[in-house]
């Protein structure tokens, strides 16, 4: 089983079980934090990935460091995943449940590539764009690529808006190739 | 240019005149990204709205790829052209097209490969062509009739005693070496006739499928075709060992696809696949690199499925235009020119391993197919050719489609012949054998002497039914056996000269009449005459040296 089903599943169990006891905006303030800490502190990634340090003691460090610090159901969630031998995934996890409680929100990813810096301006326009276009709430990823030259490429989940120059410039070389011209009205074809 | 220079202005006219209809859009397409590519697969991730069997291209490296396996969170896809070109975090993009090639009748005397590009080095296909998809369902019942009109192989053995009707299924099975595709490339030929304007049979256009063959031997075959002049009819599909494996798992399937386009404009078609255990071998490496469970040898579960449904669309099409043009899964392109009566015959091969007709493809392609023809390596070495085993091959539903004068001449061949191999098991023993029984072999041996034939060399109907009735009622039993090849030669070539009108008639009414049947009578009673005077002159000659 590939590991993004895997933490998938778990990630829908965190999400139910918090949605059933009513914790679901603490859990989520706690996995955003988790999910920050873990990026930030290198200690606490290579502390989830090892495998040398055994169940015991993951349990008893999990317990003593978060323990009071975040929701009683992260805690347990955190060593139901030592236990079953996953705390290895659970930076896929917690980022599974993070897709998970946008889609739910209606939130969706947008990666915008741009050539030029996008203008504050134009910044809010665009999402108010798409945010018509899509009917969802859009958060906002900006790139800088200049091979674009100009315009932009917009991405959400597997669509793509392709309005750049070097498209456009593409598709004329294309078009330029493939279309027959006709020399005879000019003068004989050679 | 023979004008001398281009003038600047007439180069901006037409720039202009292309930038004029040029649309600056923004384009919209679905993109996904290669997780894990090589060996002619790639897995991808996105694309969540993919369908079976549909085209994905790699624009950077200008590669296209069909969709065979969709998961949960990744797409399985097949890769054609240059498979070393993707490689993992390429982006793939959806072309919404169903896998499809064009097709058209300027591919007629081409080479092209699976996806309709040309590969014999002789331009671009020109003109429009049609956009027909790889996989289509079959027709269904009530759009086919049954097969009642002969295919005319122009090989003896198959005509007389193995009749192959339009629109019917008949496998080549057999060992490497016993001359299978002999027998695509001389079926291929003789269909030369059909093509001819003062005949009035209905033209067969002919497509040979070369999956997972040597290059040198289609580049053969072609000659073959070519110096017959049977290339004009004709179009080669070419699937070669060196191609990605994805190729020769399409190759058939284009080639029914092609035979479908000439079936479906109310024409003949004849489709050769050479052969089909090659494209199961094929798809055998794709699906357990696509990680789908190996069953039997190995072969993945629907490896039936895949040979059944492709050997389906073989068919007769229901002679009502009215009818026809409502069949099932039409293509958009093909919807106003569909015509009814056309058919497509197919003539799949299968090889066996040392006769293993119960491996598992064999069986499973016997099992689908309207009946086989068996080659054997044994007979190959006695110099039966074609090598076919007379007594293990059937036609289940040619039989019908027979033309009648032969069946009245070759009706008893059958039984003739299998009863002769049985004999001759025994004769071995060396025996003493009564009259009845020593005339029987005797008999038997030319039979199968008549049947034999060169490569390259289709014998016209007419003229297979006159050396039968020669053989079955017994003028040539007292021809020897080396003389046979020149009696028949002989005896045809009078016909021709004498009793033209005899021929032409047969052909014209496929009926035996008595004036034919008194015509091969006295012109072969005339020939086993001279035939065996000879043979005794000869053993008087034999006897006179010895005594003197």
């Amino acid at each position: 089983m590939s590991q993004r089903t895997v933490a998938r599943r778990y990630a829908t169990a965190l999400y139910e079980e918090a949605d059933a006891t009513g914790v679901l905006e603490d859990v989520d303030d706690d996995v955003l934090m988790l999910r920050r800490s873990i990026d930030s502190n290198r200690e606490l990634s290579r502390f989830f990935e090892s495998p040398v340090i055994p169940k015991e003691k993951k349990d008893a460090i999990i317990r003593e460091l978060l323990g009071g610090k975040v929701e009683g159901l992260v805690v347990r969630f955190l060593r139901l995943l030592v236990q079953k031998d996953r705390e290895t995934l659970t930076r896929a996890i917690l980022d599974q449940y993070q897709s998970l409680r946008d889609e739910h929100r209606g939130i969706v990813d947008a990666t915008v590539t741009v050539a030029h810096p996008l203008a504050g301006a134009d910044r809010e326009a665009l999402v108010e764009a798409l945010e018509e276009k899509t009917g969802k709430d859009i958060r906002l990823h900006v790139e800088e690529e200049p091979d674009l030259i100009g315009g932009l490429v917009i991405r959400i989940g597997d669509r793509v808006f392709d309005g750049s120059v070097r498209n456009q410039l593409n598709a004329l070389r294309d078009r330029l190739h493939e279309a027959p011209l006709s020399i005879e009205a000019n003068g004989e074809p050679d | 240019m023979s004008n001398g220079s281009i003038r600047s202005d007439e180069v901006t006219d037409i720039l202009r005149r292309e930038l004029g209809g040029f649309e600056t859009e923004a384009e919209e397409y679905e993109a996904g990204t290669v997780l894990e590519a090589g060996d002619g697969i790639a897995t991808l991730y996105g694309l969540s709205n993919a369908q079976a069997s549909e085209l994905v291209e790699f624009p950077e490296q200008d590669v296209e790829g069909m969709v065979l396996n969709l998961e949960e969170d990744s797409v399985g896809v097949i890769l054609f052209g240059d498979v070393d070109a993707v490689s993992e975090g390429d982006e793939a993009r959806r072309t919404g097209r169903i896998a499809s090639i064009g097709v058209s009748e300027n591919m007629l005397g081409r080479v092209i490969d699976p996806l309709g590009r040309p590969l014999d080095g002789r331009g671009p296909i020109e003109g429009d062509k049609m956009v027909l998809p790889l996989e289509r369902k079959a027709p269904g019942v009530i759009y086919r009739e049954p097969v009642e009109n002969p295919l005319q192989t122009g090989i003896k053995a198959i005509d007389s005693t193995i009749p192959i009707g339009r629109g019917q299924r008949e496998l080549i099975v057999g060992d490497r070496q016993t001359g299978k595709t002999a027998l695509q490339v001389d079926t291929i030929i003789n269909q030369k006739k059909t093509h001819r304007e003062e005949t009035d049979a209905e033209p067969v256009y002919c497509v040979y499928v070369a999956v997972g063959q040597k290059d040198s031997t289609v580049a053969q075959v072609q000659r073959d075709l070519e110096r017959n002049g049977a290339m004009e009819h004709t179009v080669i599909i070419n699937a070669s060992a060196s191609m990605p494996t994805p190729l020769q798992y399409i190759a058939p399937f284009a080639g029914a696809c092609i035979g479908e386009y000439f079936r479906d404009t109310g024409r003949d078609s004849l489709v050769c696949f050479d052969d089909l255990s090659k494209q199961a071998v094929a798809y055998r490496e794709i699906s357990l690199l696509l990680r789908r469970p190996p069953g039997r040898e190995a072969y993945p579960g629907d490896i039936f499925y895949l040979h059944s449904r492709l050997l389906e669309r073989a068919a007769k099409i229901i002679n009502d235009d009215e009818v026809a043009s409502q069949m099932n899964n039409l293509p958009e392109p093909l919807q106003d020119e569909v015509e009814g009566g056309g058919s497509l015959t197919a003539l799949p091969i299968v090889e066996t391993q040392a006769g293993d007709v119960s491996a598992y493809i064999p069986t499973n392609v016997i099992s689908i197919t309207d009946g086989q023809i068996y080659l054997e390596k044994d007979l190959f070495n006695q110099g039966i050719r074609p090598a076919i085993d007379v007594g293990t091959s059937v036609s289940r539903v040619g039989g019908a489609a027979q033309v009648s004068a032969m069946k009245d001449v070759a009706g008893t061949l059958r039984i003739d012949l299998s009863q002769y191999r049985e004999l001759e098991a025994f004769a071995k023993f060396g025996s003493d054998l009564d009259e009845s029984t020593q005339q029987q072999l005797n008999r038997g041996e030319r039979l199968v002497e008549i049947l034999n034939q060169d490569q390259f060399s289709p014998v016209p109907v007419e003229e297979q039914i006159a050396i039968i009735y020669a053989g079955i009622n017994g003028y040539l039993d007292d021809v020897d056996i080396d003389d046979i090849e020149d009696f028949e030669e002989e005896y045809v070539e009078r016909l021709r000269l004498r009793h033209e009108d005899v021929l032409a008639e047969i052909r014209e009414t496929e009926e035996l009449t008595d004036a034919a049947e008194e015509a091969f009578e006295s012109v072969a009673a005339d020939l086993a005459e001279v035939y065996s005077g000879e043979e005794e002159e000869e053993e008087e000659d034999v006897l006179e040296e010895a005594a003197a």
